[in-house]
């Protein structure tokens, strides 16, 4: 307690705003920018495999994605609201909407409509994964908030999240794990594991055991997307870096609930899936243009990674997009062949690397 | 204004928090550690002890603290220099002999015992000084080797000579004095001591010896280098030691008479305990007299409290023993940690309310909105200028800028293409002006006010102003002068940007909004220079308005521009111009136009204005978070703008960001605008299509001169 009292005094242990250095595999590099442009488009998210290709979400909208000579895009259905995760099994596609619902296309359980799990409504679904063609994975990211106002939840330090393994023939749902702060990403990996990215708590657990063992803690980035890859490593993508500055304010709590209240939500020092083109953006400054150039390694609320980690923690090689780049908020991605294929919210983009270099 | 807020401003006006941390950085504030130890033990012992404010008692604690004083005062210098001197007690016990020696034994006058006493002391001060000083052993074991040697020469003497003293004849009325009498109701030994104290100060802060002795004591190795004579210096220090420890000696034999052997045994630690407990540091480089006298006071207190309270002598030394260690262990960690306290402490964030952010969306079509106006601007220089902070051109159209290096920049016309350097000064040079002879006038941040003449000559016209009466800081150093404009009688007008920070801490200073800076005025040809204008928040750009009764200055983190007058009907007066500007004004020239421009070192941000009214918030940001993450305007966004006389928006003109990135200055020459960045690497230029294009500032300023076209200089 006494401890305590001298932690929070000197700003140090609980109450330290130090954030690890990206460093070893996680050593920033430009090779986001060298990746191939496959589409363009307004903010698409939530790659998936489904009958033998890519799809992904841009808006309400579920395209479909065909590789060749020239990429081709097409559109699968439209939806209501916002698509904000998809998840794929056989002829199965499950789609969770803005409006909280999860909705399923095609396959056995065609039409199905899940809005109840357990004892709550499905506020937010941010992640899904069939684990078999009856049984799904749902990640709910928050209770408080839908899943576009995630910035909102992040900064109010919410942990409202939970995952759940709904049975799609019974309509029961178990709860996996409860109070998670906001599970953006979830597949299953080799070995039976059933990993979670929990975004505000910058870390990937494992819940397949009673207790939730966390796999790889206090990375320097806000997790997104998981995906397992055939030779048995886990995809992960960072949509957003972690910054000492708004860890410092996530602890002041006069100035956050003002800066909530009274400023819109683009102006806020906070994690952002693009930054720089609004002069009244926050600012730092080791932004500060030096003789016209903004240095790469420059303090930057948007970011772009994809890392490559084993199923131990440890990560193994990473591509980058630097401060003052354009290809940022990486939030999902998938292999492909001897590719990968990801999703740059921030910079409006679909992209494609190879394997070997990710 | 909501309550909180009245209460905030109102706790940040008259709370003088800065000025409390100004105090820490004084060089004294070390001493105000042992000083409230020093309360603390008298209080304690005074409640403890029914008599021990009696006059009896603290006369002979004053008696005794002469004493020891003075062999801390000499420690004090030995370890200020980085040594020890171990021995002091044996010189202590011999200049006690050798003085009841000279006056019992060999009938010498009361005067020239005492210069036996002090010659003995300086003589085997001067064998430690040989030893440690120019044969260079170590000090511990070199001057233990005295003290066992001292102390066994003054065993044997007393042995075999101290019975023959004990009788005492009289007639030593001097010499009763100096342990017996009082000056003004000091007694003798503190009265000499306190003499001693101040000239000791004296020699250690006002002489080059003393700074000397600082420097060796400080880092032995960077005094060597700067050829400093480190041998002698060291020397000197223990033969002061032994001079003070010879006076010690015969101050006790003045009071005691004791000729035994057992005299000053142990004294050494006494006196290392006493130096240490005042604050003086055991590594050497800090200490001061008066921390000597301090620890020597507090010393002697607890040994006679612990005695008068029945404790037996080995129980004093135990308690002596933990004080020395407390002592040590605390300067240890104080030295560690000093400089860090005090750069987390110093700054002090103050309260500001922004008028409410005035929009600069394209949309709203207001005055301030966004364009792409400076889209087409060509470079001059690009990349092989670093930091062209200001711009102006002379009566034959040079181009002259700054740099960030200290130097006078050139560019020859036509073409402006190759840049010289026309003279090199040294700080960071930052606002520049012409006089009518063309001789540059330059403010150098960390240097002061300086001319450069047209034979490339440089001059120093200001550095300094007079102290104000009650700043704690030392304000009279003009660390940070940043824009200057010279008046129609050749006086030069020039802002001080602030007086609390350097040049390369402005970024703390944007934290703390306060008004620290002033407007100055210096008269070149007598180089007298004084205050115009105190208490203003950053000011930067100043400019001498065309009627040359009143100039325009602006204050960056404020926002808002406003007209000092300083001749005419209406001198000394201050009126706001332009307020609630939608950026942080930098410097301001004069339009062919009559009108005014102003440049902008960036934009405010609807975040930062918030963090503008929570000092608590960049206090603790400042401490806590790397300076490189501080949350800040948008420094780069380039903007500038032209205003009226009566403080009206005419025109804003946009950079993308790009290439002019914090915009400092705007010269408009011959119907051509001239930009320049302090963090950039080239100068701007763009056309006016609608200027006059035969216009100058040089003409605006000092009437028409001749166009006589591109010259070579002579």
């Amino acid at each position: 307690m006494f401890l305590d009292v001298v932690d929070w005094l000197k700003g140090s242990g609980k109450y330290s705003t130090s954030v690890p250095a990206m460093d070893g595999a996680l050593k920033a590099n430009d090779a986001l920018d060298a990746a191939d442009e496959l589409y363009r488009g307004t903010q698409p998210d939530n790659l998936v495999h489904f009958g033998g290709a890519a799809h992904f979400s841009i808006g309400n909208e579920v395209l479909r994605l065909d590789l060749g000579e020239v990429p081709r895009v097409s559109s699968v259905a439209g939806f209501r609201a916002d698509v904000t995760c998809l998840a794929a099994v056989d002829e199965q596609l499950a789609v969770g909407l803005e409006s909280g619902e999860m909705r399923i296309l095609g396959g056995r359980f065609d039409g199905a409509m899940i809005d109840r799990v357990g004892d709550r409504q499905t506020k937010a679904p941010v992640a899904a994964r069939f684990e078999n063609a009856q049984t799904l994975l749902l990640a709910l990211g928050s209770q408080n908030y839908p899943p576009s106002a995630w910035k909102r939840d992040l900064m109010e330090g919410n942990a409202s999240g939970s995952v759940w393994r709904i049975d799609l023939s019974s309509g029961k749902s178990k709860l996996l794990c409860d109070h998670m702060a906001f599970p953006y990403g979830i597949d299953l990996v080799s070995g039976g594991a059933i990993f979670v990215s929990e975004s505000w708590r910058h870390r990937i657990v494992d819940i397949s055991s009673e207790r939730p063992r966390v796999v790889v803690d206090d990375l320097p980035f806000y997790p997104a997307r998981i995906a397992a890859t055939s030779g048995g490593d886990v995809l992960v993508c960072g949509f957003a870096p972690r910054r000492q500055l708004v860890e410092f304010i996530l602890r002041e709590k006069q100035f956050l609930r003002r800066m909530m209240s009274d400023i819109p939500e683009r102006y806020w020092m906070a994690p952002a899936l693009s930054s720089g083109r609004d002069y009244w953006e926050p600012f730092q400054v080791g932004q500060i243009r030096q003789h016209g150039i903004l240095q790469p390694w420059s303090p930057t609320k948007s970011y772009g990674l994809l890392a490559t980690m084993d199923i131990a923690g440890r990560f193994l090689r990473s591509i980058h997009c630097r401060a003052g780049g354009l290809r940022h908020g990486i939030t999902s991605a998938i292999e492909s062949g001897s590719q990968i294929i990801m999703t740059s919210k921030g910079g409006g983009m679909v992209l494609a690397a190879q394997a070997r270099e990710a | 204004m909501s309550f909180a807020a009245v209460l905030s401003r109102a706790r940040y006006r008259y709370l003088p928090e800065h000025q409390i941390r100004e105090l820490l950085l004084k060089p004294w504030i070390d001493t105000a550690i042992p000083a409230t130890v020093l309360l603390f033990a008298f209080g304690t012992f005074g409640v403890i002890l029914s008599d021990f404010f009696t006059a009896g008692n603290l006369s002979d604690t004053a008696r005794q603290l002469g004493e020891v004083g003075f062999l801390t005062l000499g420690e004090m210098v030995v370890i200020l220099s980085g040594g020890v001197d171990l021995s002091i007690g044996s010189i202590y016990g011999l200049a006690n002999f050798a003085a009841i020696a000279a006056l019992l034994g060999f009938h010498l006058p009361v005067m020239v015992a005492l210069l036996v006493a002090l010659l003995l002391g300086g003589a085997i001060g001067l064998v430690n000084g040989v030893l440690v000083g120019i044969w260079k052993m170590r000090a511990f074991l070199s001057t233990l080797a005295v003290l066992i040697i001292g102390r066994s020469v003054q065993e044997s003497l007393a042995l075999h000579y101290g019975a023959s003293f004990l009788t005492d004849s009289g007639g030593f009325d001097l010499w009763y004095w100096f342990g017996d009498g009082s000056i003004l109701g000091v007694p003798v030994s503190l009265a000499m001591l306190l003499l001693a104290g101040v000239s000791t100060h004296f020699l250690l802060t006002r002489t080059s010896l003393g700074w000397h002795i600082q420097a060796v004591g400080g880092s032995r190795k960077a005094a060597y280098n700067a050829g400093l004579k480190v041998s002698t210096t060291i020397a000197f220090c223990y033969v002061f030691s032994g001079l003070c420890a010879g006076m010690a000696g015969f101050l006790y034999s003045a009071r005691v008479a004791n000729p035994g052997s057992e005299v000053g045994v142990g004294f050494e630690i006494v006196a290392l305990t006493a130096a240490l407990l005042g604050g003086n540091s055991i590594g050497g480089g800090r200490g001061s007299a008066s921390k000597a006298i301090l620890g020597s006071f507090i010393v002697i207190l607890i040994i006679n409290s612990l005695v008068a309270m029945g404790l037996r002598s080995g129980a004093t030394n135990f308690v002596l023993g933990l004080v020395l260690l407390c002592a040590v262990l605390i300067d240890i960690r104080w030295a560690k940690t000093r400089s860090k306290i005090l750069a987390r402490v110093y700054v002090s964030p103050t309260y500001f309310h922004p008028l409410p952010l005035p929009s600069i969306r394209p949309d709203d079509q207001t005055i301030f909105a966004i364009n792409d106006a400076l889209s087409n601007t060509e470079p001059i220089g690009l990349g092989k200028l670093d930091g062209p902070e200001d711009v102006i051109f002379d009566s034959k159209e040079y181009l002259y800028t700054v740099s960030s290096t200290g130097d006078i920049v050139r560019l020859s016309p036509p073409d402006y293409a190759e840049p010289e350097i026309f003279a090199h000064i040294g700080g960071q040079t930052l606002g520049i002006a012409m006089d009518a002879n063309d001789t540059i006038h330059v403010c150098v941040s960390g240097m002061g006010l300086y001319a450069v003449g047209r034979d490339r000559t440089v001059k120093k016209l200001s550095d300094e102003v007079p102290r104000s009466l009650f700043s704690i800081r030392d304000d009279s150093r003009i660390r940070f002068a940043h824009d200057l404009d010279i008046a129609p009688d050749g006086l030069v007008f020039f802002s001080e940007t602030t007086a609390r920070f350097d040049t390369h801490d402005w970024a703390a200073d944007s934290l703390e909004m306060r008004g620290n800076g002033r407007l100055l005025v210096c008269d070149p040809r007598s180089g007298k220079t004084e205050v115009v204008l105190r208490d203003l928040i950053f000011p930067n750009g100043v400019c001498v308005e065309t009627n040359g009764l009143s100039l325009l200055v602006a204050e960056t983190w404020p926002c808002r521009v406003s007209r000092y007058w300083f001749d005419g009907p209406r001198k000394g007066q201050l009126e706001r111009v332009v307020e609630n500007l939608p950026g942080f004004a930098a410097n301001i020239n004069r339009s062919s136009d009559g009108n005014y421009w102003l440049a902008f070192l960036g934009v405010r941000t609807p975040l930062h204005d918030l963090a503008m009214q929570m000092p608590g918030f960049r206090k603790r940001m400042a401490q806590r978070v790397a300076s490189d993450e501080w949350l800040y305007p948008n420094f780069n966004a380039g903007l500038l703008v032209k205003f009226s006389e009566s403080g009206e928006i005419l025109e804003c003109l946009w950079d993308g960001g790009q290439r002019h990135a914090t915009l400092t200055s705007v010269c408009e020459h011959r119907g051509y605008l001239y930009l320049g960045g302090i963090f950039n690497n080239r100068i701007g230029r763009i056309r006016l299509p609608d200027a006059n294009p035969n216009w100058t500032m040089n003409q605006s300023y000092w009437g028409p001169m001749p166009y006589w076209g591109p010259m070579r200089c002579s």
